[in-house]
């Protein structure tokens, strides 16, 4: 079965993706004064504007949790998100001349241009910590759930990291579009404000989008205390799991194409 | 020993060219007129029109252990071969099964990356071709050793020379345990102390029992390693069988093209239209014109020149080369001061070389013609035309034992007789 075949390959391959990953990690820090403390730069930024912004003119209701802690958890898995999901789209292209040159699976660009990214997720993350005693958000038990949302997410970035991977290879304009549409997909996911509309259709609809309880379930497991709720959820793991799965699949059937057509 | 590791059954490969868009703004019109041609023009001949097929029916074995050579021009098809065997491509029609786990010294620096240093690379470049962490470790210091790059292994490689970045690539790639090994013309790395040193490294490879793929245009190592080639051109097979018979039919196919391409010589004339050489030809001893020749021949060139005005004391000169830089030997009026007092008109000049000690192969004639106190380019340094000498080489060499065909023909064109002298004894 074209999946099994596809794990055996990763697994046979998994230094390599390893050793991937490291360089991508090695380079983006490697000529930087700052280091890895860039990886704050964004969220942290981020969260101080839109703090400004949603203090001097909008409420939003946060539930009990001061907002920029409400803003840094979606703002960092959003990150992760964005910054990944880029590197995925590029992986391909940008390693040409391994794609043209060399065989091994070439599963491994995407899967490791979206790991590299984890380790600015982790730093950012802890940083978290530091926050939530700083405006004395108290911690829940329920902390340890969110590997569980985290495994989620890689699941549904990872499907369309080799859907984008694919497409840009083909047709250079999927990197100019994600540019634009990774902009407009975070205003309408709950990175910084929670998304709700009177319209059941239309909440219906935005609920389709995976990231939305996402980044709720991040938010439920950090800092509510709750326990995943799960009729947002379960839809969110079931389409995660069906991009994972279809991506996989076209990666694999188109693979042998993609040497003489990058 | 005899079990085949790659099977090649009737493969052909085929590219697209032209109109495949990497843009959407080009597949949009390609997708439209794809749809009006779908409905007027014949898609098969449309087809047939954007395909260009970069192999055609190949069909060959590589068994276990052996170390097989592919030979052939550029462009025809080597290092598609070698891509399918790694699978970096895929072919249109025809089976291909390859038994083992493949490495490719195809191209060897293609996985580093500039910015990591050296140790990083070596890391980095060997889990690219399939090693893993433990056998990197137990090899590091033995590639290390190899690229003789110790002081500068923390370096990024991007402050690597060139020669310093392709020993790195060679010596990793060099130390992969693999069943089958990818060889594609990495012979020319280095400075030659290392070129010497990889030769031997990949010699020492095909005769650890591994088995290797060779592509190469140095025939010397196909010869020296190779114990059967395949030449292909254009895509398809010319011929598959022993290397010795393999590039001694080659060699005889490059030396016809070369004699061709010497002979197509176009208008030779002085710039401002004074003196035009109108043929150039060669006869043997007999006075009869020829452009094949033996071993031990006399050469006789003969030179017809129209000249539009008196031209005084003009200086001739003729060199016969084989193709390499420089001639091999030399007739010149400005060396030995011999020069017609004047030409005019139409006339011919003649020079003879006296039993050429030349071995069977293509050689080019090269002219000038300099004005009176031998300054001053007439006609400048050009081929003016080509001649072959064939012989049976036995007849010249007879000697004992096997004879090498390249590096007779390739390295020493000109044969002088000698004789050994085993009276001296052995010093201890």
């Amino acid at each position: 079965m074209a999946i099994t075949k596809v794990l055996n390959e990763i697994i046979e391959y998994r230094e390599l993706l390893w050793n991937l990953t490291l360089r991508d990690i090695r380079i983006r820090y490697k000529q930087s004064f700052l280091g890895m403390a860039w990886a704050l730069f964004q969220p942290l930024s981020l969260m101080v504007i839109f703090t400004f912004v949603f203090s001097k003119v909008a409420r939003i209701d946060t539930a009990n949790v001061p907002y920029p802690v409400f803003a840094y958890v979606g703002l960092v898995p959003w990150q992760l998100f964005s910054t990944g999901l880029m590197a995925a789209t590029t992986s391909l292209v940008s390693n040409s001349s391994l794609v043209t040159k060399v065989y091994f699976p070439r599963e491994v660009f995407p899967l490791a241009a979206i790991f590299s990214k984890l380790i600015d997720f982790l730093v950012s993350i802890s940083v978290l910590f530091a926050l939530m005693v700083y405006f004395e958000v108290s911690f829940h038990r329920t902390i340890l759930l969110m590997p569980f949302v985290l495994i989620v997410q890689l699941t549904f970035m990872l499907g369309i990291g080799f859907i984008l991977s694919m497409g840009n290879l083909f047709y250079r304009d999927v990197g100019y579009i994600m540019n634009v549409l990774i902009l407009i997909w975070m205003f309408v996911t709950s990175v910084i404000y929670p998304i709700q509309t009177n319209n059941a259709l239309a909440q219906r609809i935005l609920l389709l989008n995976p990231m939305t309880p996402i980044i709720n379930a991040y938010r439920d497991v950090l800092l509510y205390g709750r326990v995943l709720n799960i009729p947002e959820f379960a839809p969110a793991v079931a389409i995660s799991l069906g991009t994972l799965l279809s991506g996989v699949l076209w990666f694999h059937k188109a693979e042998y194409l993609f040497a003489e057509r990058i | 020993m005899t079990e085949p590791v790659i099977v090649f059954d009737r493969v052909w490969k085929s590219f697209r060219r032209g109109e495949s868009a990497t843009a959407l703004r080009d597949a949009v019109p390609v997708l439209f007129r794809r749809l009006i041609r779908s409905r007027s023009a014949n898609k098969s001949e449309l087809d047939t029109r954007r395909t260009f097929w970069a192999l055609k029916d190949i069909s060959f074995e590589v068994k276990r252990g052996e170390t097989f050579g592919i030979i052939g021009p550029n462009g025809a098809g080597k290092t598609t071969i070698l891509s399918l065997i790694a699978g970096i491509l895929r072919q249109k029609r025809g089976q291909i099964r390859v038994n083992g786990r493949v490495a490719a010294l195809i191209h060897l620096s293609a996985g580093f990356h500039p910015d990591l240093t050296g140790r990083e690379n070596i890391y980095l470049n060997a889990s690219i071709m399939g090693m893993s962490r433990e056998e990197i470790n137990a090899k590091f210091s033995e590639i290390l050793a190899f690229s003789e790059l110790e002081g500068f292994i923390d370096t990024p490689v991007k402050r690597y020379s060139s020669g310093m970045y392709a020993r790195l690539g060679f010596s990793v790639a060099a130390h992969v345990d693999s069943d089958i090994l990818l060889v594609d013309e990495i012979l020319s790395v280095g400075d030659m102390g290392f070129q010497q040193k990889s030769f031997e490294k990949i010699h020492s490879l095909t005769t650890s029992g591994r088995t290797v793929v060779l592509v190469s245009h140095y025939l010397g190592a196909i010869e020296t390693f190779c114990e059967r080639t395949l030449w292909v051109d254009r895509g398809q097979i010319r011929m598959l069988g022993r290397t010795g018979d393999v590039i001694q039919k080659y060699l005889d196919h490059l030396d016809l093209e070369s004699l061709k391409r010497g002979r197509e010589i176009g208008f030779l004339g002085s710039s401002d239209g004074s003196l035009e050489i109108t043929g150039v030809d060669f006869e043997d001893g007999a006075e009869e014109e020829k452009t094949e020749f033996q071993h031990g021949d006399d050469l006789v060139i003969r030179v017809m020149y129209r000249a539009h005005k008196r031209i005084p004391r003009p200086h001739f000169s003729l060199g016969v080369s084989d193709g390499r830089g420089g001639v091999l030997f030399l007739a010149s009026m400005i060396v030995d001061g011999e020069t017609p007092s004047f030409i005019e008109g139409e006339g011919v000049i003649a020079c003879r070389f006296k039993r050429i000690p030349l071995l069977p192969k293509t050689y080019h004639l090269w002219g000038s013609v300099r004005g009176s106190r031998g300054f001053g380019d007439i006609i400048d340094w050009q081929v003016w035309n080509s001649f072959r000498v064939v012989d049976d080489l036995n007849g010249v060499l007879k000697k004992n034992g096997k004879s090498s065909i390249t590096h007779t023909r390739a390295d020493a064109p000109i044969h002088v007789p000698y004789e050994w002298d085993f009276t001296g004894g052995t010093r201890k």
